[in-house]
């Protein structure tokens, strides 16, 4: 489930980066929200789950 | 060149600081390990003080607040490093991503928002600096890192495949994509600094995550790597104790501005002809005089208090690279202390063991043989 959250929060933290940087008004605002949303979903999973844990 | 030095290292699982006493002396080693620490600790100070400095700038803090800005700053990026490997592999996990992605987002909106590639393709910067120069600045900003700081990191992996595999990724091919976007950036918005452009595009999320994500990962390492070099020179003072020590100077030092250019470029070319001369002693003595075959153990082994012969290599070789023109200073500096260090060296016959220690030295060789 770990493994999931955190390479699912970098899928979420890229889309968002890219709305954030690429587009204008409500869909910049979106990608803000959407890419700190990533931040903190990957950080949560990568606490528990790292590349070389067997988790 | 670092690479090489991390992989010996990593074969060893020695730090900087330790390998250091198989050329400057147990005693002598501490010279280069306090300097690396200076370094290290300029470093973690510039960049904790911009990120306070950034943060008051955005939000028109008064100096008071800015002082406090930057001096907090100093301590919650200490945290990550104080609390050891596994926090400060979460945070870099968690930033590489965001910053690759946020740099190609901020690339594509530069791009776009400048003309296109016709702009990147035809700009020309008003100042210039040589191309010797600006070579040597780049060398003296990685050297360091690759050869020291790297390294202190690579004695955590499982193989030495794996250590070339990362110094390849992260120095050669991540490093060279960021200065890639770096440079794109620059030519189609005409500014040096992603930041302040995304500020200017008024994207202030994305520039206070990249701001974060980018000073953050380094910080931390800068600081953890300070800790490990300075527990060999004070082993009878903790690391954590070191650390905290650490953040509070660098809490104080933060207050004197030192994210201003002037600093930042002074400290670069000074790192670009103190630190080179090292890592060529270190190689000569590494691969030429002990033949790629570093004794094990070093706790058990005793060394000679200075190498005078080390240190003199090294001042020669800084003075090469003030005193020749021609060509990089930084590989001139690294080269003169090589090549000074390996003649004294072979001439001199000293050992750096103590003379009990090499019957041990060699029957090692032997079994290993």
């Amino acid at each position: 489930m770990y493994k999931s959250l955190a390479l699912g929060g970098i899928v979420v933290l890229s889309v968002g980066s890219f709305m954030s940087c690429l587009g204008a008004g409500p869909i910049a605002i979106a990608g803000d929200v959407i890419l700190l949303s990533g931040c903190g979903i990957s950080t949560w999973g990568f606490c528990y789950w790292q590349p070389d844990s067997q988790a | 060149m670092g690479s090489y030095t991390v992989v010996r290292k990593f074969n060893w699982y020695y730090t900087f600081a330790l390998i250091c006493r198989f050329s400057f002396g147990s005693l002598g080693a501490k010279i280069p390990a306090i300097m690396y620490a200076f370094i290290q600790l300029g470093w973690y100070v510039i960049q904790a003080a911009l990120f306070g400095h950034l943060i008051a700038v955005y939000f028109e803090l008064s100096p008071f607040f800015e002082a406090l800005a930057m001096i907090g700053s100093c301590l919650f990026m200490g945290l990550f490093a104080l609390k050891g490997m596994r926090w400060m592999s979460v945070v870099g996990l968690v930033s590489i991503p965001t910053m690759i992605m946020l740099c190609l987002a901020t690339a594509m909106r530069s791009i776009q928002d400048g003309g296109g590639w016709a702009t990147v393709a035809t700009f020309s910067g008003e100042e210039t600096v040589s191309f010797m120069t600006a070579v040597g600045l780049v060398l003296g900003t990685w050297i360091f890192g690759a050869s020291t700081t790297v390294a202190d990191f690579n004695r955590f992996a499982r193989s030495t495949k794996h250590v070339i595999a990362g110094c390849a990724t992260g120095l050669l091919i991540v490093n060279s994509f960021i200065i890639g976007v770096g440079a794109i950036v620059g030519a189609a918005s005409q500014q040096w600094d992603l930041v302040e452009i995304l500020f200017g595009l008024g994207l202030v999320v994305p520039a206070f995550v990249l701001l974060t994500t980018n000073l953050w990962t380094t910080n931390s390492a800068n600081l953890y790597s300070v800790g490990l070099t300075l527990s060999s020179v004070f082993p009878k003072v903790s690391r954590q104790t070191i650390m905290l020590g650490i953040m509070i100077l660098a809490s104080v030092l933060s207050l004197f501005k030192p994210y201003e250019i002037g600093a930042v470029f002074g400290m670069l070319t000074g790192l670009s002809i103190i630190v080179p001369p090292l890592t060529g002693i270190v190689l000569v003595d590494f691969y030429y005089l002990w033949n790629k075959q570093y004794p094990d153990h070093i706790e058990n082994l005793s060394f000679k208090t200075v190498n005078p012969y080390a240190i003199l290599a090294w001042l020669t070789g800084i003075g090469v690279a003030l005193a020749i023109d021609i060509g990089f200073a930084s590989l001139n500096a690294m080269l003169g202390a090589a090549l000074l260090y390996a003649l004294i060296m072979k001439a001199s016959h000293l050992k750096m063991l103590s003379s009990g220690d090499e019957p041990l030295v060699t029957h090692q060789k032997t079994q290993e043989a």
